[in-house]
């Protein structure tokens, strides 16, 4: 397998830094109101 | 910002303990069946997660994996490991439960985080199983199901659709009911060696079911408990199927500790041996990338449920070695 690299502290924001669901809210932010969704189904089609 | 609570949930840990298994399927995405996790290092690693967890106020929801988890030595020492944590909610173990007997079941009894067993079912019957699985193996993992469902321990189904069994999923989803299973996963697959593409049945998966859903996205069916009926789970959008959550709020991890964003996505992010969970989650190269719906290429760039949906990106690595490219099944006209 190929290995992906980090990108350096620097470059991040300390909200991308230090908030673990910080995508998964600025998601939120976006589909707000105009989109049902707003979770995964759990349904574990990754295994 | 107001964030709906619901989403902000537990981080899910899909950790394949070993990879060492009794069976070979036809779809399987591993190429070696050797490696397995040390009891130490597989202490060092939980700890790691469990400290993380709790300084960023989450709580942990495992699913335990192989290869075959029952053929990991310490398999028990590792869920009483993680059943003990405080930082951990859910526990679930996914296998073909070949190895399920009544000892095996009375020590799950004991672990109170354990939610279900996941058992792998291709086929209705041995005539459709057995040439995915291998011979004998329906009946062997049927009577694991049954033995588990008669114990009070709630089973769930993966199906994962192919041309050989694309007819079957009506006779699966009887099957279900018959066998009192709360519920099915079925997944199209994702070639990850050569022979997967030919077994792919694209094309056909519409005239060969009535489920359209399975063109492009995993279906989660959730039997009612009183067995009446069958509906899909909410949340799952009546186009797009079960929603992936790759990047967002979960890792797999294999048994040499290397990370990986989902199974299917066979690209390292880290190792939990070497690197702390919060480096690999918050540092991560590959996980920005995908994170961010404007780095999608194609119909997944251009389509408006791209904030949400953003198409399966193994799927695309897969077919297109670019984990950004447009998800080549889906059935939108963007």
């Amino acid at each position: 397998m190929i290995k992906s690299d980090f990108i350096p502290v620097e470059q991040l924001s300390s909200g991308q830094l230090t908030d673990p669901d910080y995508a998964l809210k600025r998601i939120d932010l976006v589909n707000k109101n105009n989109f049902e969704i707003t979770v995964c189904s759990k349904c574990h089609h990754c295994r | 910002m107001v964030i709906n609570s619901d989403i902000l949930g537990d981080f899910y840990i899909q950790w394949h303990i070993t990879n060492k298994c009794n069976l070979r399927c036809k779809h399987c995405y591993q190429d070696d069946y050797t490696d397995e996790l040390s009891f130490e290092n597989f202490k060092i690693i939980a700890d790691k997660l469990f400290s993380t967890l709790y300084r960023w106020n989450k709580l942990g929801d495992f699913s335990i994996t192989g290869g075959e988890p029952f053929l990991y030595p310490w398999i028990f020492d590792a869920l009483e490991y993680i059943d003990s944590s405080d930082n951990v909610s859910r526990l679930d173990i996914l296998t073909n439960g070949i190895f399920i007997t009544e000892e095996i079941i009375q020590k799950l009894l004991r672990f109170n985080k354990l939610r279900y067993i996941q058992i792998s079912l291709d086929g209705s019957s041995p005539e459709i199983h057995d040439k995915i699985r291998g011979n004998g193996s329906f009946e062997k993992s049927m009577r694991g199901v049954r033995m588990l469902v008669e114990n009070g321990i709630e089973v769930r189904l993966m199906f994962t659709l192919q041309r050989i069994n694309m007819l079957d999923v009506p006779d699966v989803i009887d099957l279900a009911i018959r066998e009192n299973i709360s519920g099915i996963t079925i997944e199209r697959i994702i070639p990850m060696n050569d022979n997967d593409i030919s077994d792919r049945s694209d094309n056909e998966y519409e005239k060969g079911t009535l489920l359209k859903i399975l063109k492009y996205r995993p279906l989660w069916i959730n039997i009612d408990p009183c067995r009446a009926k069958i509906g899909m789970n909410t949340p799952v959008h009546k186009d797009l199927g079960g929603l992936c959550s790759i990047g967002l709020d979960g890792i797999c991890i294999l048994p040499d500790g290397n990370v990986l964003a989902c199974r299917r996505l066979p690209i390292i992010i880290g190792n939990l041996i070497t690197d702390s969970l919060e480096k690999i989650w918050t540092q991560s190269r590959l996980l920005w990338e995908i994170r961010n719906k404007n780095n999608l290429k194609g119909k997944c760039y251009l389509c408006d449920y791209s904030s949400r949906c953003g198409g399966c990106r193994s799927m695309a690595y897969a077919y297109c070695n670019d984990y950004l490219a447009e998800d080549p099944h889906c059935w939108r006209k963007v």
